[in-house]
């Protein structure tokens, strides 16, 4: 609110010849960076930092060497840079694997290990240690009767910028700066927690995830919001997959309201911001303004602008993926999010194996899926928790034979049970081996094999001790 | 000349059979039978370059104002020049041509044509008047040169012709489309460097290939006696071998050009299959995309499969014997190249590198040299410095190369800094922008893989072939800085299982 009341909401919409030059013309164009950054500032740059892989998986580097000068030149004292990757992976590993750590040392930057897995590596902890530096390093905040746990670099710091490339989003349709605030967090209290009887009819889970973002994103606002929206991930996103294409609109949307900046980067992208629960949402609860009306826009002419990119796909029999026939049930969001994540992901790195497993796979997913095509010859696979008990007394779930003098009952052994509410995905490419084969599945246990060197089991395990609040 | 006179004359020797003459292949030192160059062009000319008759070239002053000379080359088959006559260089008037859009220029010199001589042109060929100066200091002293000495001035002649946009055709074949933006995205980098680069990385070898057709079988014999600047090139017809192709067989064929021409291997191509994949690649859009160089991959993947089927050879690789297959199948090698897959292999690589180094991205490539070192050991760090080559950056844009430029010495190594690919990341990231990853290749590795995918592929020796991916491991040969995963997975693995990993996804499960 103080936001709102102290300032004039303003966005400025930049059209260049690179990110950099928009991102300097567009800063210029607010008034300048020293308008957001003073002398002796730590300044906190939150990025898109999801997996080991190239752009636009996470942000442009070349924007985030542009923004970490431009608050150097303004005279910040201290620039961290830093967010939770996805699920099971550790920010050392993506550091890496790309290079991170010393390159954001070479633009006078300091990549923050908002994990620890920078000590994952150090021997000699036992628990008191590891107390002293969880303490030292988070702290819990309350919002709404919830408890968050965030870096306490991220609420010591001065300013707070957000800096977040815009790919399509299966669930919010584009990842916009709203959804990605929602990485200041570890990946455990993410996690939606199944509650109540009518969880999967009512999809609470997004509404508690949009609920989730919201508080999360109330317990340090952006001083400085960009969406880059220079190049767009479409199609299947927001990380690359065999049928992501990427686009180049040229465009890039930076303002001080995160919420105007969405609002604004809707509207050119397409999207009814009245559809948008996430924005209007945080509108609602007065953390921005979503009315465009009332937002001074500044620099290219809204109504000139007309991006027209493709969508993520709406339903999951949309993903083709050969040999596989996709039943769909009652379907939650956080069921959808993962079974688009996972057959994306099977699309693009089981080319082969696709073609050698049996013709007859039925994927089945949501509350009481229809039945396979073939119940006798189908590998069937029960795709999350609503799936797996829905289908209990399903026929295809024993096999009968048959002989003159007696009936035998046999449990199915096509069957496979991906568990979970919802299922995780690097416990399902794991079980998906196990049942195909890794024979049957040469490219996906290359894949498997290829995750497993960046995530080894021993530092896992030390990520989710690490992450126990 | 001589060979506008044989085309003149090709039907009166059609029925006879009888060819003697000796001609030179135009803008080369290779002399050949006339009916070998008739036939080139004649198949050659109308799929790359025009398959309509009649040319006229002209020639025009460097600064475009003023037409020089106009030649018409009349042509009974498109590509089979077979008189031309010298026009009067004023017979069209204009005041400027405007090189980057001929058509008009086409259409008022087809009108004039039309009127005064009463023919229709098919195609122009605009030379400045620059171009004919190179070609004519090309073609000087052009019957001395050895075969390397010659591609190595040809890929100059046409890298210079084009870099300086002196030679225009109207309307542009796919062929000359291709070589103006190859050039234009080599950024500098010349043609002739990359041919001495490959040369320079092939081991001797002494083969000779039979590109069959139904028309005229051509058999070449190439050779490299010792490394350096030593490749012979020869042309022939069976006829020319003394060899009756009627009712022989490919093996046979295959086995009597072995014994004449004393080569260690022949080769077995039909000429349709080759021009069908040049076609392709020089219908390649600039700049070029990732997914059409998986599709040109798979292509040539699938042609390498089809042993036997589209391409032959003598003697036969022992690779394919069936038993020598089993017994290294028994220890979990199953290495059937007539099962490389040539689909998931493409598509393994264009997913590795859109999810590794992403759809936008720079990466640095550092070649160098440590074979000239004792041993070819140097420790990780001096070897940059000491056996650096070549360094080139790629920079890929939506999953097309844009760019290739050329990275001096000086900019990598600069004095009092270490020399490591961590440092020069950062050097070149300062200048460049983000440089995904800095790969550094050394040409004995180079040299390795050419020899054990060209040279030596056909040999049974298992064993010897994992020595490659042994070589990847060795830092000083081959090192990605930062450690992207399929090369953490490498380094971590025992080249046994890592071979066994590979092999699943590089040769298809199924025998039959």
């Amino acid at each position: 609110m103080d936001l709102i009341d102290s300032e004039p909401v303003e966005v400025a919409i930049v059209k260049g010849e690179t990110p950099k030059e928009n991102l300097l013309n567009g800063i210029e164009k607010l008034g300048g960076i020293s308008k957001y950054i003073n002398n002796g500032d730590q300044v906190f740059i939150k990025f898109n930092l999801t997996l080991p892989c190239g752009f636009p998986t996470n942000t442009n580097f070349d924007v985030i060497e542009t923004i970490v000068k431009a608050c150097k030149k303004a005279g910040a004292k201290k620039v961290y840079l830093g967010s939770f990757p996805f699920k099971g992976v550790t920010i050392k590993a993506i550091s890496d694997i790309l290079g991170l750590k010393k390159y954001f040392e070479s633009v006078e930057g300091e990549l923050a290990f908002l994990d620890n897995s920078n000590y994952f590596y150090m021997k000699g902890f036992d628990s008191k240690k590891l107390k002293v530096i969880k303490n030292r390093s988070f702290s819990k905040v309350e919002v709404n009767n919830k408890t968050f746990i965030v870096p306490k670099v991220i609420l010591d710091s001065d300013k707070f910028i957000s800096v977040n490339q815009v790919n399509v989003d299966p669930l919010f349709k584009l990842r916009l700066s709203l959804l990605s605030s929602y990485s200041i967090i570890p990946n455990r209290f993410q996690e939606i927690l199944k509650k109540g009887e009518n969880f999967q009819s009512n999809d609470q889970y997004k509404q508690d995830l949009i609920s989730n973002i919201i508080d999360v994103f109330s317990i340090k606002k952006p001083n400085l919001v960009i969406n880059d929206l220079f190049y767009v991930l479409e199609n299947a996103g927001p990380f690359i997959y065999k049928d992501s294409n990427l686009t180049k609109t040229g465009i890039m949307v930076l303002g001080n309201d995160a919420v105007a900046v969405d609002a604004v980067t809707s509207k050119i992208m397409n999207l009814d911001i009245k559809k948008s629960d996430l924005i209007l949402k945080a509108e609602e609860k007065g953390l921005g303004l979503a009315d465009l009306s009332k937002i001074k826009i500044i620099g290219e002419n809204i109504k000139n602008i007309d991006l027209i990119i493709k969508k993520c796909a709406k339903k999951l029999d949309e993903i083709k993926l050969q040999n596989f026939s996709i039943k769909t049930g009652n379907l939650c969001s956080g069921c959808f999010k993962q079974a688009y994540h996972l057959l994306n992901l099977m699309k693009t790195n089981m080319t082969k194996d696709l073609k050698y497993i049996t013709p007859n796979n039925s994927f089945l997913i949501g509350d009481d899926p229809p039945d396979p095509n073939n119940i006798s010859k189908d590998n069937i696979i029960l795709f999350g928790d609503c799936a797996i008990s829905s289908t209990r007394k399903k026929k295809f779930k024993v096999i009968i034979k048959e002989s003159k003098k007696k009936r035998k009952y046999k449990a199915n052994k096509k069957l496979l049970k991906l568990s979970g509410c919802p299922p995780d995905i690097f416990k399902c490419i794991k079980l998906l081996l196990n049942f195909y084969g890794k024979r049957d599945l040469p490219m996906l246990n290359l894949y498997s094999e290829t995750v497993a060197s960046y995530t080894p089991e021993k530092i896992t395990k030390k990520l989710r001790i690490w992450e126990v609040g | 000349m001589k060979i506008l006179k044989y085309n003149s004359n090709i039907e009166l020797f059609e029925e006879s059979k009888e060819l003697k003459e000796r001609v030179r292949i135009p803008l080369s030192p290779i002399e050949t039978d006339g009916n070998i160059v008739y036939y080139l062009f004649e198949l050659l000319y109308p799929i790359f370059i025009n398959d309509q008759q009649n040319i006229l070239d002209i020639v025009i002053s460097d600064n475009e104002d003023e037409i020089l000379k106009l030649i018409l080359y009349e042509t009974k088959k498109a590509g089979v020049h077979e008189s031309f006559q010298i026009l009067q260089k004023d017979l069209i008037k204009i005041k400027n041509i405007d090189l980057d859009n001929l058509n008009d220029f086409f259409n008022v010199a087809q009108s004039v044509l039309m009127k005064k001589n009463n023919i229709r042109i098919s195609s122009l060929r605009i030379f400045k008047n620059k171009a004919i100066e190179y070609i004519n200091n090309f073609c000087k002293g052009l019957e001395d040169l050895n075969f390397y000495e010659f591609v190595q001035h040809f890929l100059d002649l046409i890298h210079t012709i084009f870099e300086q946009k002196i030679f225009y055709i109207y309307p542009e074949p796919n062929i000359y489309k291709f070589l103006k933006k190859l050039i234009l995205s080599l950024n500098g980098i010349k043609l002739n460097n990359l041919f001495e680069f490959l040369e320079e990385n092939l081991a001797p070898f002494n083969v000779s290939i039979i590109l069959n057709s139904e028309k005229l079988i051509l058999i070449l014999k190439i050779q490299k006696i010792k490394s350096g600047s030593d490749l012979t090139f020869k042309l022939y017809t069976p006829r020319n071998l003394g060899i009756n192709v009627n009712g022989i067989s490919k093996k046979r064929l295959m086995n009597l050009i072995k014994i004449k021409l004393k080569a260690e291997k022949v080769y077995f191509f039909n000429q349709k299959h080759l021009i069908s994949l040049l076609s392709y690649i020089f219908e390649l859009e600039f700049p070029l995309k990732i997914e059409n160089l998986k599709f040109i991959l798979q292509k040539v993947l699938f042609g390498f499969r089809s042993f036997e089927n589209h391409w032959d050879m003598v003697p036969q690789p022992k690779i394919y014997n069936p038993l020598r297959r089993f017994l290294i199948r028994l220890f979990g090698i199953n290495l059937n190249l007539k099962k490389i897959s040539h689909w998931a292999i493409p598509e393994l690589i264009y997913s590795s590198i859109n999810s590794n180094f992403g759809l936008n991205s720079k990466s640095l490539l550092i070649l160098t040299n440590i074979s000239k070192y004792k041993n070819g050991k140097l420790r990780e760090l001096d070897s940059l410095n000491k056996a650096f080559r070549n360094a080139l950056l790629i920079e890929i844009e939506n999953s097309r190369i844009i760019k290739i430029i050329s990275i001096k010495r000086n900019e990598l190594f600069i004095n009092g800094t270490p020399n490591n690919l961590q440092t020069i990341k950062l050097q070149i990231s300062e200048k460049f922008g983000f440089i995904s990853s800095v790969i550094k290749i050394d040409s004995l590795l180079i040299n390795e893989i050419i020899n054990k995918s060209v040279s030596t592929f056909s040999k049974f020796k298992p064993f010897s072939k994992l020595k490659v991916i042994k070589m990847f491991k060795n830092k000083n040969l081959f090192s990605i800085y930062p450690e992207i995963p399929p090369y953490k997975l490498m380094m971590g693995k025992r080249i046994k299982s890592l071979t066994k990993l590979i092999l699943r996804v590089f040769i298809d499960k199924h025998e039959f």
